[in-house]
């Protein structure tokens, strides 16, 4: 059906390979630079509309190219006022009604003397510390370059936002010509910000529509001739923000990531040192992020009689298997890039990390609550039939109540311990190997970008390095579990805090149950993203 | 209490771990959106990663292209050709850059070159059905018609899918058998693929089938299952404009075909609403149309374009610019001798008033029994004016039998002169055929 399509092409099709717009001569090109400042948030909205639409739009004002400045400048002030009416601003949750201060129209030249005009419109909002969305519905159907940049002002911050690229074409005044660099299509934009307290009350009910001169009048802000003509940037221009976006390459501008994306010339012995120093320190760091099975780490040891070693044990293995992981996934994605992305493999790993999780949650869950309210023994492998080689756990306490504190010792410390014993070598390598079995992207990246650019062996050293540091933290938080466990002093009244006692345990298996489902939900897009920090 | 104090630590960390996850999860449920947006920023990073990848860099060409069949913006067109260029580049036999190579060719019409490259591909390697969807494509496009339906029958046996249904059902309707071509359209459909658009292209194309066979709700239904799959899907809304222009609805016809515009200011499109808003009284928005389409003129002089039988087509509809129409459509005939452009041709030449040429060109159009009633309408005109009357009544016939409301003015036209061809002299006969015409077209 080429045929059919080209017959429906033709027209426009040669006529835009040598359009003067660089995106098309019935191109809308968005543009929404968003600053959040101390006491407000400022929104630099710009449409470059070429040659066709602009046509139109000028129809529709009753002007011409040649037509006064003023009454165009006019007539684009107007129009920006519909045009806010096509954004939506939304912060904590309610609507936010921007104040449009001003406009500036710029109306240039285009392919055969057809004029083209930008139209760079200045917005306020009051600003409060929390959630801020935008959406942009304004020729949602036309093609176009789509661009949405988010910044914050000295004074302010803005954490989480959602596009985070940086400004590629300078409000539209410079469109990158690398081909492979893909055109935006962002018309919306997420973040979270810090503001110093806004003087500025929320308005959430109605928009104060900005009076347009009228027609013949001087405008109070002149037509702004300072603004460039929309050209094509060299390609140099595109190499910035995209290294700012480029998966296997750099997604944090930090130090290792700068360091290894610009040796291109062999590494100094010092230089590589350092940088399996930052790596371990990455890595350590990088621990103390969520994610990272520490949760299930402290929950399994809480609700366990767990000790320092397996503590150890635990925080070793899901490292090991985290870092395994890691390495499987980057050599598959080196196999499989010209395929599928590697979010997809991580994907499918999600899932059967989630289900493997959701599986020993149940399981303790099971465990736990037969236990406390039925008060029988337990099987770990509650459905096995018994004729294989799996050792039973055999719980000590399984005729008593479970209000019942009983005591033993570990390394000469005294200490009570929710009623079950479910610490075995296959259940912690079973938990180790499922909380660490999805691969960090930030391993992952950074092993990419090594193959990348050519460093694989240094890439390997690099992410051992990064997983000692991971492995040291995992280790060290699950042994201050215990150490918690064992020096918090009991209270002088448990027969009052008994009753919470007894059911943490099986809370901590509804946890684990929890994490399960919903990383096995998200992972498969039935969950919803829950953004309970960040 | 000291269990009390870990597990509150635990409650925190478990909202952190929630917290991460969402977090860390977000990206990946955009990217498995997989929309074209998506897969193009997918395959940009990919191949920013690896940045001497082809097979990557074919991909990211191939995203483009279809971005490109989605929005009709060329700009897309020529980024996925400066890839593919850098693929060829690096190593000149890669056998996908040679077939994208192939396909934005015959983007940019030049169907010689593209059979050339497709005949090449399939020496190259005949299993692949691809290579023969070109072949037949750019054979379409030549008029060769024998040697377009053997590829395309080698297409399908090689690979069954929306790919090669459609091409087969578009085959079968240009030479004539509108009943398999139907059939083969809505296989296509009932088939499937993976990107919306290319199934509401087909819904779309689908409906241009029944609607100039004369099913009109078939059409409707089709043109709204386009819009279903694709949402605002030009050439759903410009089919849809198209019927109920037919059926004088002009309100809806006006909104629909605006919708259609919305998207993409196709010239055919201007031509159809300044139509609608003349009919409606409405001659500020006819006015403003018809700019629009001198200015898509002015662009495309600005590059250069000498090739357009679809404007060629619209200035003899419009009775204008017959010179730019006939150096168009010549020119057109040059590179894409199909029975599209021979109709076209032959409209043009009538308007010129060359009217022995512009029945050859006719009889060219109608030699593959194509249904197309607007090609019966031009041959009957062509008739008519060289004093063939029966002949004309003949093919009026034809185009009312293939659908008798396929266009609102043109039927009343045919109508008009069927009935006088009985009761008028011939002098007055072309008389009345004058004036109808330039009341339609002026």
């Amino acid at each position: 059906m080429k045929q059919s399509r080209n017959v429906f092409f033709a027209v426009l099709s040669l006529a835009a390979i040598a359009a003067a717009h660089p995106m098309g001569n019935f191109s809308i090109n968005h543009y929404a630079r968003i600053t959040v400042e101390p006491q407000s948030v400022e929104v630099l909205y710009v449409l470059d509309v070429a040659e066709l639409p602009t046509l139109q739009l000028m129809q529709k004002w009753n002007v011409t190219k040649d037509s006064p400045h003023a009454q165009i400048d006019a007539a684009a002030h107007a129009q920006a006022v519909e045009w806010v009416k096509g954004l939506r601003f939304v912060e904590n949750g309610a609507a936010v009604l921007p104040r449009l201060e001003r406009t500036e129209a710029v109306v240039q030249d285009g392919a055969g003397g057809l004029a083209v005009v930008r139209i760079n419109s200045y917005l306020r909002l009051p600003a409060r510390t929390g959630k801020f969305e935008y959406q942009d519905s304004n020729f949602s159907e036309r093609a176009g370059w789509k661009e949405v940049v988010v910044v914050a002002a000295d004074g302010s911050s803005v954490t989480h936002a959602e596009p985070a690229g940086a400004d590629r074409t300078k409000a539209l005044t410079a469109y990158p010509q690398d081909p492979t660099l893909a055109p935006p299509q962002d018309t919306s934009a997420h973040f979270e910000m810090t503001v110093e307290t806004p003087v500025t009350p929320l308005v959430t009910h109605a928009v104060p529509s900005p009076v347009a001169p009228a027609p013949g009048v001087e405008a109070s802000h002149p037509v702004a001739t300072a603004v460039a003509t929309p050209v094509a940037a060299p390609v140099a221009t595109a190499a910035t923000p995209l290294e700012a976006q480029s998966l296997g390459t750099v997604k944090r501008d930090d130090f290792l990531s700068r360091t290894l994306k610009n040796s291109h010339t062999s590494l100094p012995l010092g230089l590589a040192l350092i940088c399996l120093a930052v790596a371990f320190g990455i890595g350590a760091l990088h621990a103390i992020e969520p994610g990272h099975g520490k949760t299930m780490v402290a929950a399994y040891l809480v609700g366990s009689r767990g000790t320092f070693k397996q503590a150890i044990f635990l925080g070793g293995l899901v490292t090991f298997t985290h870092t395994i992981s890691v390495f499987a996934l980057g050599l598959i994605t080196l196999f499989l890039s010209q395929y599928v992305l590697p979010e997809t493999m991580t994907k499918v790993l999600g899932v059967i990390s989630g289900v493997s999780i959701i599986w020993i949650g149940a399981l303790l869950l099971y465990r736990r609550a037969r236990k406390l309210f039925f008060r029988v023994p337990v099987p770990v492998h509650a459905h096995h039939h018994h004729d294989h080689g799996h050792t039973h756990h055999h719980h000590h306490d399984e005729h008593h109540t479970h209000t019942h504190v009983h005591t033993h010792t570990h390394d000469g410390h005294t200490h009570s311990h929710v009623p079950e014993g479910d610490v075995s070598l296959g259940s912690l390598i079973a938990l180790g190997v499922t909380g660490g079995l999805v691969p960090c992207p930030a391993a992952l990246v950074l092993l990419l970008s090594c193959i990348s650019i050519g460093r694989t062996a240094f890439g390997l050293l690099l992410l051992i390095s990064f997983s000692l540091g991971l492995a040291l933290v995992l280790m060290l938080i699950g042994v201050m579990v215990l150490v918690v466990k064992k020096t918090v002093p009991k209270s002088s009244k448990p027969s009052h805090v008994e009753a919470w006692v007894r059911f943490a345990p099986l809370g901590s298996a509804a946890a684990i149950f929890a994490i399960g489902v919903y990383m096995t939900g998200v992972a498969v897009g039935a969950f919803p993203v829950i953004r309970v920090i960040g | 209490m000291r269990n009390a104090v870990v597990h509150l630590l635990l409650t925190g960390a478990l909202a952190w771990n929630l917290a991460a996850q969402g977090r860390a999860r977000e990206p990946l449920l955009q990217a498995s959106r997989q929309s074209t947006d998506s897969r193009i920023t997918a395959d940009s990073q990919l191949l920013a990663a690896q940045p001497s990848n082809n097979r990557i860099a074919s991909r990211l060409a191939l995203d483009y292209i279809q971005k490109m069949r989605e929005t009709v913006n060329f700009d897309y067109l020529n980024r996925a050709a400066s890839i593919v260029d850098d693929v060829l580049e690096r190593d000149p036999g890669n056998y996908e850059g040679l077939r994208l190579r192939s396909e934005i060719e015959m983007e940019r019409h030049h169907f010689e070159l593209v059979t050339q490259y497709s005949i090449e591909m399939t020496r190259f390697s005949p299993n692949d059905p691809g290579a023969w969807g070109s072949l037949g494509d750019s054979s379409m496009e030549l008029g060769e018609y024998a040697r377009a339906g053997e590829a395309y029958q080698k297409m399908l046996a090689l690979r069954p899918d929306l790919t090669s249904y459609n091409r087969l059902a578009w085959f079968y309707f240009v030479t004539g058998d509108a009943t398999r071509a139907i059939g083969l359209m809505q296989a296509a459909i009932s088939v499937g693929n993976a990107a919306p658009e290319n199934v509401a292209w087909c819904w779309a194309e689908l409906g241009r089938m029944y609607w100039k066979t004369g099913r009109a709700d078939d059409a409707l239904a089709a043109y709204h299952s386009a819009l279903q799959a694709f949402p605002n899907y030009y050439a759903a809304w410009a089919g849809i404009g198209w019927i109920e222009s037919a059926h004088n609805h002009v309100k809806e016809a006006i909104a629909a075909y605006l919708k259609a515009q919305a998207t993409v200011p196709m010239p055919e499109y201007a031509e159809a609403l300044e139509d609608l808003y003349t009919r409606s009284g409405n001659l500020g928005s006819a006015k403003q149309q018809r700019e629009l389409i001198d200015a898509i003129e002015i662009t495309m002089q600005a590059s250069g374009e000498q090739t357009n039988r679809n404007m060629a087509l619209l200035y003899a509809n419009q009775n204008r610019n017959l010179v730019r129409a006939e150096e168009l459509v010549e020119n057109e005939i040059k590179v894409r001798p199909d029975v599209y452009t021979h109709d076209a041709l032959a409209w043009v030449l009538f308007r010129l008033g060359r009217l022995d040429e512009a029945a050859k060109a006719s009889e060219i159009a109608l030699s593959r029994g194509t249904p197309e009633p607007l090609f019966h309408f031009h041959a009957a005109m062509i008739d008519d004016a060289r004093g063939r009357k029966n002949e004309a009544a003949q093919e009026l016939s034809k185009a009312m039998a293939l659908n008798p409301e396929w266009d609102f003015e043109q039927c009343a036209l045919a109508r008009k002169i069927t009935q006088s061809a009985t009761s008028l002299s011939s002098s007055s006969h072309v008389k009345v055929l004058e004036s109808h015409l330039k009341g339609l077209t002026e």
